[in-house]
């Protein structure tokens, strides 16, 4: 399986010819899913889930499989897509990978802001992508991607769900709005190193992989 | 009386929450509580944004219309 960062929480799978779109929102331009044979969607707010950059690519496949929760799925109503309605303990393949989906909702952001639906996919039982939220999938993983700015995360959150989960590896996502500071401080605060005395090290790899560049995983 | 916040303790119960939820063991042995095979697809109808798109552009942009951008990608 190949995957590519776009950006943010985008991500492109291709396997065996086929590929895969998961969350193609604000931060990335509609051609990321021009040839997309199907597209997941962690939730709905518009950093992970964009209509206008969707339309094209249903108008050009009708029936474009979309995966994604309930509450998305409403939205989708009327696109001309076929929507595949999973939650958590949901089990699927897409052209050759095994998808699990994990988790109910949004991280909380504030006793005000109302939370929506989100759903994380866990790709070939090791890589496990969780949306905007701090769920454990429970098995052991290669890669977790690790929310590193947001409304509803700070620091001690994504310390926190690396050391719990204890992946051979941790890479940032949901990073707009870090400039080039604010990205190198907070990777290397959720490093495996200490920075005495602020940052105790995770003894895990905290990689920041390559935009646009795919990786065999 | 205890008031649930966005706070640290929040986040570490649901993250034991979600372990709990399904079990490695269940999901290794593939177990999980459902398994869709072949996932419910459903065709698109409109009903529930309330308009009659002719084109993916047209349901693109009444959503768009009923949902005004942020202009936060921080969510």
């Amino acid at each position: 399986m190949q995957l590519t960062w776009i950006n943010h929480s985008c991500f492109r799978l291709q396997n065996d010819g086929f590929t895969a779109v998961v969350d193609p929102g604000v931060t990335v331009d509609p051609t990321v899913v021009a040839d997309a044979d199907a597209v997941l969607i962690t939730h709905q707010h518009e950093d992970h889930f964009l209509p206008a950059n969707l339309a094209a690519r249903i108008a050009a496949r009708p029936g474009l499989p979309i995966f994604t929760n309930r509450d998305v799925a409403a939205l989708l109503d009327g696109s001309g897509a076929q929507v595949n309605v999973i939650g958590d303990g949901d089990r699927f393949d897409i052209g050759g990978i095994e998808v699990h989906a994990h988790g109910e909702w949004h991280a909380p952001i504030h006793p005000l802001v109302p939370r929506v639906r989100n759903t994380g996919f866990l790709f070939d039982r090791r890589v496990f992508h969780p949306g905007d939220a701090f769920t454990d999938p429970g098995v052991p993983l290669d890669i977790l991607f690790v929310p590193e700015f947001g409304l509803y995360t700070r620091y001690a959150y994504a310390l926190d769900f690396i050391l719990q989960l204890k992946p051979k590896q941790a890479s940032p996502v949901h990073d707009t709005g870090l400039n080039l500071q604010g990205t190198q401080g907070l990777d290397g605060a959720l490093g495996q190193n200490p920075i005495p005395p602020l940052a105790p090290g995770t003894g895990i790899p905290f990689v920041r992989l390559s935009q646009n560049q795919p990786i065999e995983v | 009386m205890t008031r649930e916040t966005p706070g640290i303790d929040v986040t570490r119960r649901r993250l034991l929450a979600g372990a709990a939820a399904v079990p490695a063991a269940a999901l290794l042995a593939g177990t999980v509580p459902r398994t869709l095979a072949a996932p419910p697809a459903r065709d698109a109808t409109p009903a529930a944004i309330g308009h009659s798109p002719a084109s993916p552009a047209q349901w693109a942009a009444a959503l768009a219309a009923a949902r005004p951008s942020t202009g936060l990608p921080f969510c």
